[in-house]
């Protein structure tokens, strides 16, 4: 019995996840399923979610700037 | 939050960072710092509809579809009791969006007024349902509307208080519901009961339920009222999708309003909900109203008058119905413009094609252009060249029997971006501007000229490469207009003896010998072999059952046939037989009038003892070259007169033109030629006239004949006198009795009398002679053509005609010709002063 209830909330929770991925795909947000599932585990732990998207923000916004000193300091 | 939550938390956000980040620690410590900065605040709690609303008008910013896709989505997710912070996820999910997000209130499309909702009682604070997702009901959105403040009900009339009372609330949820199900075409009435502002917006909104039912009806097959056709069902289609988007918006209004707490759902909001669909529903009713048993071009006309409407909603409404529509037209468009088939089951296209027309009538009888069908964005120069188009596609399969495609693609690939826009609507990337359709663009007129070019240079370039075109336009001119001098002169000299003989006598193939003979006699022998051997002789002899002589008979015939026949139909060959006669007359008795002057010549020489004719002689002499002098200059002009209308004609096939244009100019040419030649059908008159003027000169040369037969006769006897005296002499005989006397004064009375005879002949023969050709020259003269003018004063160029005929006077001069133009200006004056004073 529990197995079987189990089970299906763990395929509910797939079908879920399958649609928050969808959503996210149509904003077009940019996050990769991985990134999508520790997102939603942060949001369901109670973390604030503008804080979190002003988070990736920020990261990706790091990432950006490194990719574009490269090619600079090897200029110099 | 407890120490195991923050350690989960902790590890996750390093995943993130990891997952993300090329560098993770720096990024995981400024992940934590901006957390645990603002991890003391309270969080302020997003209200759930409210976000639904924004990405709903964000991604409806973008594409209809992907709202459509989120709602789906949104309703399953909202069933899915896993996810604990759904409104964190998504509020996530949105601030992470990649599109720039615009002001939210220019975004909705049916902003409902800040009403506060009367007391509601069930404890819904007013700003939680101020916002509702009402508005993100956008009916049939996915074409972009224009965002103007048009739209959204000014904000003080939100203070209007809703007529239904607060302590009947449960009424009121009652007739929204049922407003709402009349809306949908559910048949019901209204209530007596209810207050009459609640009847009145009702029945408002009631009438969308009439409406829709109209349309229902107009898509129903059952009904007999759809319209036929590939279009017609293109556009029943289109109503139909119009019709599920409206249930769908119908949809989402009864679960946001009947359902649950009904939120801000009044009877009031439901009509302003209801003025959009109200409008369209409305034109789209009258558009399917004035569709009824249209098909074909003639529908898209119909719909097309509608995209001219003022109002930018129905424009875009009808172009939208058109565009569906019309793709029918532009398949089988293309398909006949790069295939020249026609796959037309319903008869929509506007070009037909008949069936059982010879192949030789192809070019002309086979298609036309239905003018009702079509439609009208398309001139009529348009659709002609599109008939023109296609048919030289078929005519280079049917007639030319050439199936190899033509290499150059160019216009194929112009035709089949045409088809493109049909397939991606929206154009995705520039969401705000309309797609421009087919049927309005410059592309069409682009694609088609480029396709007609493509198809009529390879047209003419197989008729004039394998089908040798123009060695047969030439060789026309040659031996039927008789441009050919020396074979035509030698043909007729061969031809003569046997053409004299009566019609009856006379057998193609002795003639068909004569014609061969002459060929090689003459540089007709070094014309191509497909030339020569469509060379004949035919007669044509005349059925009212007259006396004709080989002359009135005889015609050259040029045969052609295969695809060529269509540039030479029979009506062609017909006017070429007829332009063949008449120069053959005129040339015949220049010819005989030449044979005249030979047999003169010879007899001249043994004139010198008979003084008595010389003055008759010399009188015919001179008529007889008048009257060459009158068949010289016809001839000059019937040759000359058609002159520039070959050389365009030719120079139009040497620029590969299109066939059309080449018949056209052919045609021209052989006009120009038949008013030279007065047999056209606005020179009857001088045909006549001319008629007159060979008979009498055929007379002339008969004349002569029997004059100088007379005289050969006469000299003859004078001859034999002689030669009886000289024997007689030499036998010692009396040269001259008296009885021999009295006979040769006999003999030569009788040849007197024979010449005063003949000499009356010829007065009254020149009298009448004159009397044709000044009444000829007068008609010449009259004549609108100036060419013909011209003709006339060629023929009169010395005024030898003018000074023996009074009435030559007037028309010829420079006076005449002012003073009638003084005339009608001088009419004309008077009419414009006369209707001044009026």
């Amino acid at each position: 019995m529990m197995t079987s209830e189990k089970n299906a909330q763990i395929s509910q929770a797939r079908e879920t996840f399958q649609i928050l991925y969808q959503i996210s795909q149509l904003l077009s947000t940019g996050l990769d399923t991985e990134t999508l599932t520790i997102c939603i585990r942060l949001c369901e732990l109670g973390v604030d979610p503008e804080v979190l998207a002003h988070v990736i923000k920020e990261i990706r916004k790091m990432g950006e700037a490194t990719v574009h000193d490269k090619p600079a300091n090897l200029q110099v | 939050m407890d120490i195991a939550t923050n350690n989960t938390i902790a590890t996750l956000l390093h995943k993130l960072c990891e997952g993300l980040s090329s560098e993770p620690d720096s990024a995981y410590e400024l992940a934590l710092s901006y957390l645990t900065s603002t991890s003391e605040k309270s969080r302020s709690s997003q209200d759930e509809r409210l976000l639904c609303q924004k990405i709903h008008s964000k991604l409806a910013s973008v594409s209809a579809k992907d709202a459509d896709k989120f709602n789906e989505s949104y309703v399953k997710l909202k069933n899915s009791f896993v996810l604990k912070q759904r409104v964190a996820v998504l509020s996530l999910l949105l601030a992470l969006s990649d599109t720039p997000q615009q002001t939210e209130s220019t975004h909705q499309l049916f902003p409902l007024p800040n009403l506060p909702t009367v007391n509601s009682g069930l404890g819904v604070s007013a700003s939680s349902s101020s916002k509702s997702t009402m508005g993100s009901m956008s009916w049939g959105s996915h074409a972009p509307k224009p965002q103007g403040s048009n739209q959204s009900l000014p904000s003080n009339s939100s203070n209007m208080i809703v007529a239904v009372q607060s302590n009947d609330r449960s009424t009121e949820r009652a007739c929204v519901r049922d407003a709402v199900l009349a809306a949908a075409g559910v048949k019901s009435r209204v209530p007596v009961a209810w207050p009459r502002p609640a009847q009145a917006l009702y029945a408002r909104i009631a009438h969308l339920g009439f409406l829709h039912d109209r349309l229902k009806e107009f898509i129903d097959p059952a009904s007999g009222l759809m319209p036929q056709g590939l279009m017609g069902e293109g556009l029943v289609s289109s109503i139909r999708d119009e019709l599920t988007e409206y249930y769908r918006s119908i949809a989402l209004l009864q679960s946001q309003v009947c359902e649950g707490d009904g939120g801000g759902g009044t009877l009031r909001r439901v009509c302003v909900w209801a003025q959009e669909p109200l409008h369209r529903l409305t034109w789209l009713a009258y558009i399917a109203h004035t569709a009824h048993h249209k098909k074909g071009g003639e529908l898209a006309s119909c719909v097309h008058r509608f995209v001219r409407h003022g109002d930018d909603r129905v424009c875009s409404l009808a172009r939208r119905l058109l565009t569906a529509l019309t793709y029918p037209l532009l398949l089988m468009l293309t398909r006949w413009l790069l295939h020249g088939e026609i796959d037309d089951p319903f008869n929509e296209f506007f070009i037909e094609s008949r069936s059982g027309v010879p192949i030789d009538r192809m070019w002309h009888d086979k298609y036309r252009v239905r003018e009702w069908m079509v439609p009208s964005f398309m001139s009529r120069e348009l659709a002609s060249q599109i008939l023109a188009t296609g048919k030289s596609v078929v005519f280079m399969r049917e007639a030319c029997a050439d199936e190899q495609a033509p290499a150059d693609l160019t216009h194929q690939r112009h035709l089949h971006d045409l088809l493109q826009p049909q397939a991606t609507p929206g154009g995705g990337e520039r969401p705000d501007e309309r797609v421009v359709s087919w049927w309005e663009t410059d592309g069409l007129r682009e694609g088609v000229s480029l396709a007609h070019g493509v198809a009529s240079a390879r047209l003419l370039g197989a008729l004039c490469s394998h089908h040798h075109l123009l060695d047969h336009l030439a060789a026309h001119r040659r031996y039927l207009l008789l441009a050919q001098g020396d074979f035509v002169h030698h043909l007729m000299t061969l031809l003569q003896e046997e053409l004299n003989k009566p019609a009856t006598s006379l057998y193609v193939h002795n003639l068909t010998c004569t014609l061969e003979a002459a060929v090689r006699a003459t540089n007709a022998q070094f014309e191509p072999p497909h030339v020569l051997a469509r060379l004949h002789v035919n007669l044509y002899p005349n059925c009212d059952g007259r006396e004709d002589s080989g002359w009135d008979v005889f015609a050259l015939q040029y045969r052609v046939d295969g695809p060529l026949g269509t540039l030479f139909p029979a009506t062609c060959a017909a006017r070429y037989r007829a332009l063949f006669t008449q120069l053959w007359r005129v040339k015949r008795i220049e010819h005989a009038l030449h044979h005249a002057w030979r047999d003169y010549a010879i007899l001249q020489k043994r004139l010198k003892h008979m003084p008595e004719v010389w003055g008759l002689m010399r009188r015919v002499s001179c008529l007889r070259a008048e009257a060459l002098r009158l068949c010289g200059a016809l001839q000059e002009a019937s040759c000359e007169g058609a002159e520039t209308a070959w050389a365009e004609l030719l120079a139009a096939a040497s620029e590969r033109r299109h066939l059309d244009t080449l018949l056209a100019l052919h045609h021209r040419a052989l006009d120009r030629h038949s008013i030279h030649a007065m047999i056209h059908h606005t020179t009857q008159e001088l045909q006549s006239y001319l008629g007159n003027v060979l008979n009498e000169i055929l007379a002339l040369r008969s004349f002569e004949t029997t004059l100088h037969t007379g005289i050969s006769a006469e000299l003859e006897r004078r001859d034999q006198l002689r030669e009886l005296k000289a024997e007689r002499i030499s036998r010692g005989e009396y040269a001259f009795t008296s009885a021999d006397e009295a006979l040769d004064k006999e003999k030569r009375k009788i040849f007197q009398q024979f010449l005063a005879n003949r000499k009356a002949d010829l007065n009254v023969w020149a009298r009448s002679y004159r009397g044709h050709v000044t009444t000829l020259i007068l008609k010449l003269a009259l004549h609108t053509e100036v060419s013909l003018q011209t003709l006339a004063f060629r023929l009169d160029y010395s005024d030898f005609y003018k000074r023996g005929d009074a009435k030559l006077h007037e028309p010829l001069t420079y006076q005449h010709k002012r003073l009638s133009e003084i005339g009608l200006h001088a009419a004309r004056n008077k009419l414009i002063d006369h209707s001044r004073k009026k």
